[in-house]
């Protein structure tokens, strides 16, 4: 499809149409006259799965992806109805929520369902449904061609026991916010170490708290959720260390990885740079203190710029940048643990060669440049993320990102990767709620997570 | 069960046609339960027994009590069991108790009654997904929560980190939800018990001389015997099975302090281990418990001659 | 002692039940209406809160410390609630299922109850163990081989595969609920119907029902709550939008990371409000109508 038609198509629906498309996919898609009549998304009959669909025959594809409001989704998914008349894709909203997500998904998997044929993965679930059998490896599809288009760790991080099975839609990462108009006020430069985080945090939380007792000088999310094992990720990755063994085993309880559940802890506890309320701390509580302009440093998630720098919300708009997390040293760069979404086939698809193309085109310089555009979610492609629309984008996201991004990596991928961190969260936070010193939530860790790598 | 019923019946004559009659009138409500869950209920006792992984699809055999050693090996199931029971006890106790002096409230005539009344939905309706974690926001540490924010406002103290600084706050947090949330179950039931009681019981004992205090004791607790047992089974069947609640409250912490069993089910099973045998092994020693606190309730509450 | 301390059999007896309801002590203490008040606020001041919310402009939603006046209030939370999602579906789907569920779950409850309450037979409480027992697996168990259930029937994304689990599994808590309150009604008075003619069905229909509608209103009502609110089966079941349920509806709202309580809060509100309306009137109404019936 050339770029003019793609226009042409996305100008002809207006904002009210899409919002109806997108309220009853599934319902209400045939008044678009984009696809043939069919049934329940997960009735379609089960034939024999084959390699190759044959080119005339017209198929049916369901593509699973949360719902998001930008309408961004809808719009990929009706340009590509209507260039590919045979290759028809519904697109099933999916819960925003990656546990709920996950519940909804595994339901349907586990009974071998065909569908959906195409479905979104959060950046930790391939390493359990490649174990399970649930996705197809890609490695048959992927062309160097598309590799080198990619960023190296859309394809690396899909990777599970040697064989390719998901690759990253769009990123997220964790990165430092912090308030430009607090480090100039101070004279302090953005920290490049942990160490200059914690003095930057703790000169401008002293000022700060005279006239204001709420201001806080570093947030972050301590709760019992998946980021507080992100972040120490973070650190540990910050000091040089790593997560996985010789053996490919999960090894907390090294140096590195005391000291960073240490400085987790002392940002509460002895430096006071964090609120006491860290523990049930979750990306959505650390953006409500910055944009109440009582934290100088946050730790967030990408998707955190848009919300800081909302008008409606956002008492310090334009007074945040940001910059990539900082390690121990000023010669280490900083890491970033990456989230987001990838994209991967269900091994149970009656089409998985139609379903491969759909993924490729997701992929694509025009799909994934609507996408960043309209989503505001960084991009798995260097030519799109430098795009000259994107660069001078408003609120100035993807001018800061490149950098963020050149320093990122992924959760390791295991089978049993969240049975692990649900076993490591609540021992992380308990030593974040004060109820155990750093050295024993790390040992505690270490043996849940023990028994269950020896079980 | 339904079936011994019918055999002790055909032999005597108007009790074995009741009993004929009665065994009618169960069998389509037992069919439609069988129906329903007799499926996930064989396949839940059979991967109890079984070496079943979904993220090792390869290796599926039965392994007999293996499961059961692994749960009594694993000091979280064991913290689980614990916070089920006391969690149960603690809720259906205060549950029972405010919604019982709710419904005594709500059953005079006074002006304002239909406030009272009202009151005593509004929790129960609404979907419990969304209250714990409008709750969790009322309990937010920083002053955006309403609690911490109203004390700002009085000038006290106001950093209580509600769920996540020691587990007793966390617990007692939890429990005034709980009790929040489900004393209009109790209070809806035990009003409409109340209803049910004939008048004149009251106003012979007015003339007796007996006290409101004795009234209660001698003629409202002895009438609602039933209703009671009735409401205390089901709240404790429900509490030993709260999941909703906790994990959009709490989800389990501070720690794993609020962690129960149903939701250490959740964590071994669907939620991303994937370890069908055991939760299903975890699932089959809850249905035990339950069926204990089942028992000892009717044994205790339950009076067969009071309607035969 | 039940026996001994009830009056004599008949019409005198139903007036003095109407009597009992509506006599009552003139609450004259202020302790009473402080314990009222207690009550009233502790019930509502959430849902006061959670009202509050859905009228405040965005930046005030979480405002540190907390703002209790919105200004100036907006409706701004309704209008994304509508136009984010299709909510009128939503509700209609959860009236579907919610009210087909309780119609038949009290008809076949009722049934049972009354051969456990009022028919002579041994064993009753293994009886009501075994029916109860069909209670004793949690949602999250039984999730899997359900969902198996429905995708090979075919009845993924339809309203059956809600209404059908949800009739049964509030089966057992139907049948204890009515049992209980049939059990309570006196035995004398279905007799006294009998003996002038009246069949065991003329006598439940004309004796037994109306003087246990209280019990039956309840028992509705519990039910219709458990299935207005029923989450997991619901968020697995029904992957369309035009078939989701409330509950299902407002927690997807949420972000992958963000709450917008504002919008969320305004959900909840248009979910909640008119269903306790309904309820307070269907009660009042049904109560006051029958105990006019039985006086008459």
């Amino acid at each position: 499809m050339d770029d003019q038609e793609m226009r042409a198509i996305l100008g002809r629906l207006s904002r009210r149409e899409l919002l109806k498309w997108g309220l009853y996919a599934g319902a209400g898609m045939s008044a678009l006259d984009l696809i043939e009549a069919c049934g329940g998304s997960n009735t379609s009959s089960s034939t024999s799965s084959q390699a190759q669909t044959p080119a005339d025959k017209t198929v049916q594809l369901v593509y699973a992806a949360p719902q998001e409001d930008s309408g961004t989704t809808v719009k990929l998914v009706v340009a590509w109805n209507a260039s590919n008349p045979k290759t028809q894709v519904k697109y099933q909203q999916m819960p925003r929520t990656s546990a709920d997500f996950h519940t909804q998904l595994v339901s349907s998997l586990t009974a071998n369902s065909p569908t959906p044929d195409v479905t979104d993965v959060d950046v930790i679930w391939p390493g359990e449904f490649a174990a399970a059998k649930w996705i197809m490896p890609l490695d048959q599809y992927v062309t160097d061609s598309l590799k080198k288009s990619l960023f190296g760790s859309a394809i690396t991080a899909g990777q599970y026991k040697g064989k390719l099975y998901a690759i990253q839609r769009w990123y997220d990462s964790g990165q430092l916010y912090y308030r430009t108009d607090l480090l100039q006020k101070y004279a302090v430069a953005v920290p490049k170490t942990m160490d200059d985080l914690v003095s930057a945090a703790k000169k401008i939380q002293g000022g700060e708290q005279a006239s204001n007792s709420n201001f806080s000088g570093f947030v972050w999310e301590g709760a019992k959720i998946e980021a507080v094992f992100d972040e120490w990720l973070e650190w540990l990755w910050g000091m040089g260390g790593d997560v996985l063994d010789k053996n490919g085993k999960v090894k907390l309880d090294t140096t590195q990885g005391r000291k960073a559940l240490q400085f987790m802890y002392d940002t509460v506890y002895s430096e006071k740079i964090s609120p006491p309320g860290t523990s049930t701390s979750a990306p959505a509580d650390a953006i409500s203190r910055m944009q109440n302009g009582n934290a100088a440093f946050m730790r967030n998630w990408q998707f955190a710029w848009n919300l800081v720098q909302d008008p409606r919300q956002s008492k310090v708009v334009g007074k945040v940048s940001m910059a990539p997390l900082p390690s121990d040293s000023s010669g280490r760069p900083g890491v970033g643990c990456t989230g987001g979404w990838m994209l991967a086939i269900n091994a149970k698809s009656t089409a998985p060669d139609r379903a491969w193309k759909f993924v490729e085109y997701m992929l694509g310089q025009k799909a994934q440049l609507a996408m960043a555009t309209g989503q505001s979610v960084s991009p798995v492609r260097q030519d799109v993320l430098n795009d000259p629309q994107l660069q001078s984008a408003a609120n100035g996201f993807f001018k800061l990102i490149g950098a963020v991004l050149k320093n990122v990596k992924g959760r390791p991928q295991l089978r049993n990767y969240t049975e692990i961190s649900t076993a490591i969260q609540p021992e992380f936070n308990s030593v974040i709620a004060n109820q155990k010193k750093p050295a024993d939530g790390i040992k505690s860790a270490q043996a849940a997570i023990d028994s269950i790598q020896s079980a | 069960m339904a079936i011994a019923v019918k055999r002790r019946g055909k032999s005597r004559g108007p009790e074995a046609a009741e009993a004929r009659l009665a065994f009618w009138l169960i069998l389509p409500a037992v069919i439609g339960m069988v129906a329903v869950s007799l499926y996930p209920v064989l396949q839940t006792i059979a991967w109890a027994f079984q070496h079943y992984q979904l993220t090792d699809p390869e290796n599926v055999y039965f392994n007999g009590f293996h499961n059961f050693q692994r749960l009594a090996g694993d000091p979280n199931f064991w913290a689980g069991l614990r916070f089920s029971l006391l969690y149960t006890v603690l809720s259906v106790a205060g549950q029972f108790v405010v919604g019982f002096v709710f419904a005594l409230t709500a059953h005079r005539e006074f002006r304002g009654r239909g406030i009272v009344r009202a009151a005593m939905l509004f929790p129960w309706t609404m979907p419990t997904v969304i209250t714990a974690v409008v709750w969790r926001f009322m309990y937010n540490p920083d002053s955006t929560g309403l609690f911490n924010g109203t004390l700002e406002h009085l000038g006290l103290p106001h950093n209580i980190v509600w769920l996540g600084s020691s587990a007793t706050l966390a617990v007692i947090a939890l429990l005034i939800l709980a009790v929040w949330k489900v004393n209009s179950f109790c209070a809806l039931v035990v009003l409409a018990g109340l209803q049910s009681i004939p008048g004149d019981v009251y106003e012979a004992a007015s003339v007796d001389g007996a006290g409101a205090l004795r009234q209660f004791f001698s003629i409202t607790l002895p009438y609602l015997r039933q209703t009671i047992m009735v409401v205390l089974v089901l709240r404790t069947v429900e509490s030993l099975q709260a999941f909703d609640i906790i994990v959009g409250l709490t989800n389990g912490g501070p720690g794993n302090a609020t962690l129960n069993l149903p939701l250490y089910i959740f964590q071994k099973g669907l939620s991303g281990a994937q370890d069908f045998g055991l939760s299903s092994a975890t699932a089959l020693v809850l249905f035990a418990i339950i069926l204990v606190f089942a028992i000892v309730y009717t044994r205790v509450l339950y009076r067969e001659e009071t309607f035969a | 002692m039940r026996e001994t301390t009830l009056g004599p059999i008949g019409a005198e007896r139903e007036l003095s039940v109407t009597a009992g309801r509506r006599r009552g002590v003139p609450p004259s203490r202020v302790g009473f209406y402080v314990l009222a008040a207690f009550f009233a606020v502790f019930a509502f001041f959430p849902m006061v809160w959670i009202f509050d919310t859905s009228l405040k402009p965005l930046n005030q939603v979480t405002a540190q410390p907390v703002n209790y006046f919105p200004w100036p209030p907006t409706l701004d939370n309704f209008r994304v609630a509508f136009g984010q999602a299709p909510f009128a579906r939503y509700y209609l789907s959860s009236a579907i299922v919610s009210v087909i569920s309780t119609v038949c779950c009290l008809a076949l409850a009722a049934l049972a109850a009354y051969a456990i309450a009022r028919l002579r037979f041994r064993g009753k409480q293994i009886v009501l163990i075994g029916v109860l027992m069909f209670s004793f697996f949690p949602a999250i168990t039984q999730l899997v081989p359900l969902y198996n259930v429905m995708r090979n029937l075919n009845l993924l994304n339809t309203y059956p595969a809600l209404i059908i689990p949800y009739t049964f599994h509030s089966m057992p808590m139907a049948i204890w609920l009515l049992s209980a309150y049939l059990r309570d009604i006196p035995h004398d008075l279905e007799e006294a119907a009998m003996v002038d003619g009246t069949t065991r069905v003329g006598a439940f229909l004309r004796v037994i029902l109306p003087i246990s509608a209280p019990g039956f209103v309840t028992s509705g009502i519990i039910v219709f709550v458990y299935c207005w609110n029923e989450f997991l089966l619901s968020l697995s079941f029904m992957t369309e939008t035009n078939v989701k349920t409330l509950p299902v509806g407002i927690e997807q709202y949420q972000g992958q990371f963000t709450f917008p309580w504002g919008t969320i809060s305004a959900a909840t509100v248009l979910a909640v409000i008119p269903l306790v309306v309904l309820i307070l009137i269907f009660q009042r109404r049904l109560i006051t109508g029958l105990t006019a019936g039985a006086v008459k």
